[in-house]
């Protein structure tokens, strides 16, 4: 058994890492990025102005993606190879006059220029010291003097120590110093060779940056990419910041838990209350006209969707006409500070009772049915029969011996809702206006905040695994015939 | 075994009767903690009415000045000169904001559709925390309650340019004092922060810092109007001069109204007072830990923000200016569009507005005996400095031709999807900015639904069938090319789909052969800044004084990701954007703005469609409603609850 569970929790790590792999793939690929939610006006619906990236605009636009490194290859990093002729053919598209390249093919090129970042100085040197056209050499300066910038380090959370202060004047100096190295074909070429030099001394002096080791260039191809970078913070169970707010994930998700859980705890409990009851009951009489009548509406139930029952009840019993018997929204009423433990309770069941029953109303069909058939499966068994045959009155029968063992399926479903615990619900969520894990989900991706949309998926991935192994678990538990050994 | 059941049903037992154990202590505690909160609450009124000097003067708000707007401070001798200057560009506002039998006190409800981002009102702009920013920390200087191409006073009162538009300086009040920060005062590790601060200029001078530093991302947008910026600085602590190279108009229409103080004694330093050093300021402004919170001066200040709950106001007691009739100002957040409707029924929200879809259930089919139509509630409307239109990409040789431009035009049936689909809730506009603005050429009528007309321009243009297979076609570079395309649709919104359906239809019968594409947002967006799309539906919000510049320049068409995304090339137009670039004086650009309309018009580089109105609904007790014809559309200044 030990060893079984050991098994299986070695194994959750590589299906782990798959799962955040696929997820950030999915993620990252999906058009939209969150540098142009940030910088687009944040009109999102149906209008507003569009962004046009303006050079200073253009500059902030690439620290943004630098800062959350979403200017690096999605998996693996090649850019070390990046060579003369690729740089220069990028500075030929990055020179065409508009109007004779296609839009698309000139906003990659901007953006790879920019996302080549240190990679493209080596290309750059070589196009500015050997290529035959004069206006090119001038822009490659020109590039050179934005691509050779190194970026000051900031460390949200703590203070920088002293080292990392001198390192950042450092870097700020010798930005403030290759920013002016530039000229434009009309200058003379007195100045050309000024500049030149100068970038031609500063690269020898830093000519140890780009010459790659084998190692080195093993380290950049799978280590300098967004995904090792996340995955990197991830094993110090850092989920990161919000690109939306900058605030951290998790103490937000916390938050939001104590909503989603208390949603879905109460529901869970609820459902299990009345449906395993339910279920026995109509096991017992089972064929019956009540018995078809129960299932009937149950699964009429089961077919309402959600949205509609939520939208449904609050319009007739919370807006005025015809009742006003619950609040229209919220988990609890706005001002509770002047509350005592037991009106405060009372105030938030008031709030959430309309929610959980949307929650629940749905899942009674599904349990019940379990509850039925499991109890189905072992009412004809023999060892039935013997208690019967004994004398023991029916209702013995019933709870403690065939209750007890049909209900065991019914109990291993609790773990795997242990990811619905956490997930919360979109819709009722957003219907009852709780601010929990459901609804902070969904603007997360239309929002493409891709830090908290991973935290969010990646935790419920691990409950979902380790829910899994539980029910595995509990079904040798409670059942003895069944055994991993 | 019959014992291990029996006992299982005794610990069930036990369980229960600690269950009820537990409730009935926690009920008997009730009556306490009731006595205890009750007498927490005096203590705290107590407090409060101490710290606002209740016991000394509630009558301070009495004195009116001459605006100062009422239950502000009297205003001071030299705003009252200033304001007689001539040369101030600033004039005092004709119409009092709020009603001098205005009375004070209550709680406005009003609702946000999402949580703001933060609160650095120079990083962020989306709705929720530009229309916070409003009340918190309003601009230097506003416009006019009724004429919004002129300007009036706020924490500036004089704005004068000597060379006419190329330098400005402005004068500050100097009673204006910054809010107390949202900080922690009982650790003590934050009285580095305590004392009086006044709005100063060097206030301005640190906003214009930060907004130049690229590392504070969020400002980029702003930026770029601030492009042809000579110089900036404090002449004092009161005097604050802007130098421009070049006088462009937007810099008076959008720069210097965004000027607003942000105060560096805050934003420069770490949670300990320690200064940032210059090379890391900008990212830490960017990412500044007072950012969850707003630092402000105004009318309001924000007290509470829950997340997906509610955003609570409190007035600001010291604020000069007046016009603050509201104790609280509550903004709930609620997602879901269906909430205010219910909300403005039980009397949750004072004011909200309704989508077409809610107008038509509550108001042209809804009960008689509904709040809304028996007296429960105030119906009113305001206008959005909208237009929604169809963009056709130029760059497809399908549309280069003005022709087939005007022939989709006329196949557009606008008045009926405005009336059957929109709920009548817009007028329909012909031209590229709002169609109540001032610069709107209102005798130029909407193309007319005329499919006869449209089949017409489209054999004209050269399209017919010449395969018979229901579809036109012409050859284009040597290919037979069939009339087909697709209209992008933002795929969220049902009423832009059936737009698209109907459009879609009413094509077929010409001969032409499109297919609607649903779009998410971001993946519209994508299409449009890629210029891969052939046909858009979208809509631009339009400043009060028109600036045709960012849409309609040729030199835009080719940028990527520019806001002239159909590839609009006109030579006339240029120079017309160039002339009202430079021209300052309110009827030439009038003129200049008509001809371009009628450009505009005759070239349907998109198929124009309406300008939006909203139907408001406000509870029948508050008072003096208005809306601006421009953001913040509910600007509450003016607004008072009257007792019945």
């Amino acid at each position: 058994m030990l060893l079984y569970i050991i098994k299986r929790v070695l194994l959750m790590i590589p299906t782990f890492f798959a799962v955040s792999l696929i997820v950030f793939v999915v993620l990252n690929f999906a058009p939209g990025n969150p540098a142009e939610v940030a910088l687009s006006s944040g009109d999102g619906g149906g209008g507003g102005q569009s962004t046009q990236l303006s050079s200073q605009t253009r500059e902030s636009y690439r620290i943004f993606k630098e800062q959350f490194n979403l200017d690096k290859p999605i998996l693996l990093n090649t850019r070390f190879t990046l060579d003369q002729k690729r740089i220069r053919a990028t500075l030929v598209d990055l020179m065409t006059p508009l109007g004779e390249i296609k839009p698309a093919r000139r906003g990659r090129a901007e953006d790879n220029i920019e996302d080549w970042g240190q990679y493209a100085v080596p290309g750059l040197m070589d196009v500015l010291r050997n290529d035959a056209d004069r206006s090119l050499r001038a822009f490659a300066a020109q590039r050179l003097a934005v691509n050779a910038q190194r970026v000051v380090k900031t460390i949200s959370g703590r203070r920088l120590t002293d080292d990392e202060r001198i390192h950042n004047k450092e870097i700020a100096r010798e930005n403030g110093r290759v920013v002016a190295w530039t000229f434009t074909p009309a200058d003379s070429p007195e100045r050309e060779g000024e500049v030149v030099a100068a970038w031609s001394s500063w690269f020898e002096e830093n000519q140890d940056r780009w010459d790659y080791t084998t190692g080195d260039k093993f380290g950049i191809f799978f280590g300098d990419t967004r995904f090792a970078k996340y995955w990197g913070n991830l094993v110090r169970l850092d989920f990161g910041i919000s690109h939306v707010d900058k605030r951290p994930v998790i103490p937000k998700i916390i938050h939001k838990l104590r909503y989603s859980i208390t949603l879905s705890l109460s529901a869970i409990v609820l459902v299990y209350f009345i449906s395993v009851p339910l279920g026995i009951w109509s096991a017992v009489r089972r064929n019956t006209f009540m018995d078809r009548v129960v299932t009937v509406v149950l699964f009429m139930l089961y077919s309402l969707p959600s949205f509609f029952v939520g939208v449904f009840l609050l319009n007739l019993l919370s807006r005025g006409t015809p009742f006003q018997a619950f609040p229209t929204s919220g988990f609890q009423s706005l001002d509770v500070s002047g509350m005592t433990t037991i009106e405060y309770l009372k105030d938030v069941v008031w709030h959430v009772a309309l929610p959980i029953l949307c929650l629940s109303y749905a899942s009674l069909a599904v349990l019940s049915r379990y509850a039925r058939t499991g109890l189905l499966d072992v009412i004809r068994a023999d060892y039935i029969r013997t208690a019967r045959a004994k004398g023991l009155p029916e209702f013995i029968v019933i709870v403690k011996h065939a209750a007890r063992n049909g209900m065991i399926p019914i109990l291993t479903l609790l773990a795997t809702l242990l990811p619905a615990l956490f997930g919360g619900s979109v819709v009722v969520e957003v219907v009852f206006g709780i601010p929990g894990m459901g609804s902070y989900m969904f603007e997360s991706i239309t929002l493409r905040d891709y830090n908290a949309v991973m935290a969010v998926l990646l935790i419920s991935c691990a409950l979902t695994l380790v829910g899994m192994l539980i029910s595995d678990i509990s079904y040798a538990l409670v059942d003895p015939r069944i055994t991993f050994d | 075994m019959q014992r291990s059941f029996l006992t299982s049903l005794a610990a069930i037992g036990i369980l229960l009767v600690l269950l009820v154990v537990t409730i009935v202590s926690v009920w008997q505690g009730d009556r306490v903690e009731r006595a205890q909160l009750d007498l927490e609450e005096r203590v705290d009124e107590l407090e409060k009415s101490l710290h606002s000097g209740a016991f000394t003067s509630s009558s301070g708000s009495n004195a009116t000045g001459p605006t100062g707007g009422i239950f502000g401070a009297p205003e001071p001798g030299y705003v009252t000169n200033a304001l007689q200057d001539p040369t101030n560009i600033l004039k005092r506002d004709r119409i009092d904001w709020l009603p001098a039998e205005a009375e004070q006190g209550g709680t406005l409800y009003l609702h946000q559709g999402s949580d703001p981002k933060g609160f650095n009102f120079l990083t962020e702009n989306s709705n929720p925390v530009t229309e916070v920013q409003w009340y918190v920390a309003p601009p230097l200087i506003l416009r006019h309650k009724k004429e919004p191409t002129t300007w009036g006073p706020s924490v500036a009162y004089s704005m004068v340019s000597p060379d006419d538009g190329l330098t400005y300086t402005f004068k500050l009040r100097e009673d204006v004092t910054w809010q107390e920060p949202h900080v922690d005062w009982s650790t003590g590790r934050f009285d580095w922060l305590k004392g009086e601060h006044k709005v100063t200029a060097h206030d301005i001078e640190f906003m214009l810092d930060m907004l130049m530093n690229p590392q504070v991302t969020g400002a980029a947008p702003l930026r770029s109007y601030f492009e042809e910026m000579e110089s900036y600085r404090a002449v004092d602590d009161f005097t604050f001069e802007i130098k421009f190279k070049r006088k462009v108009y937007s810099q008076r229409s959008v720069a210097l109204p965004s000027l607003a103080p942000v105060p560096e004694f805050l934003y420069a330093f770490d949670e300990d007072g320690e200064r940032y050093d210059d090379e890391i300021l900008g990212q830490k402004f960017q990412d500044h830990w007072h950012n969850p919170m707003p630092m402000g001066y105004g009318p309001y200040r924000l007290s509470k923000f829950e997340p997906g709950i509610a955003i609570t106001l409190e007035r600001n007691p010291d604020w000069p200016l007046g016009d603050n009739a509201f104790d609280k100002v509550v903004y709930l957040i609620l997602k879901d569009q269906n909430q205010p409707p219910r909300k403005l029924r039980t009397g949750e929200l004072s004011m909200a507005y309704l989508q077409p879809g809610q107008y038509r259930t509550e108001i042209l089919e809804g009960e008689d005996d509904s709040p809304f139509k028996d007296g429960t509630l105030t119906a009113g409307e305001y206008w959005e400095q909208t237009y929604f239109y169809i963009g056709w990409n130029m760059r497809k040789p399908m549309f280069q031709d003005k022709k087939v431009r005007q022939a989709m035009s006329h196949a557009f049936n606008a008045d009926l999807l405005l009336d059957d689909v929109f709920m009548g809730l817009g007028e329909r506009s012909t031209g590229p900015m709002a169609s109540f603005s001032d610069y709107y050429d209102k005798s130029l009528p909407g193309y007319t639904y005329d499919l006869d007309k449209a089949r017409a321009l489209l054999t004209d243009a050269g399209w017919a069938d010449t395969n018979d297979d229901g579809i036109v076609d012409k050859e284009i570079d040597g290919q037979r090319t069939e009339f087909e395309f697709s209209l992008v649709v933002y795929g969220n919104s049902d009423e832009y789909t059936t737009v698209g359906n109907v459009f879609k239809e009413d094509l077929a019968r010409i001969g032409v052969k499109m297919t609607v594409k649903p779009l998410e947002f971001s993946s519209l967006l994508k299409e449009v800044y890629d210029r891969e799309f052939d046909a858009v539906t979208l809509a631009w919000v339009s400043p009060p004084d028109v600036d045709f510049n960012q849409i309609w320049n040729s030199a835009q068409a080719d940028l990527p990701r520019s806001s002239n995304h159909v590839g609009f090339r006109n030579a006339e137009a240029d120079s017309i954007i160039e002339e009202m670039n430079t021209t300052f004086d309110f009827g030439k650009r009038k003129q200049l703005a008509k001809r371009f309309h009628r450009l505009v018009y005759e070239e349907q580089p998109y198929t124009f469609f309406f300008t939006r109105k909203r139907p408001a609904y406000w509870q029948k007790d508050l008072g003096n409603v208005w809306f601006q014809t421009h953001r913040p559309y509910r600007s509450h200044w003016g607004w008072h609850w009257t007792t019945p």
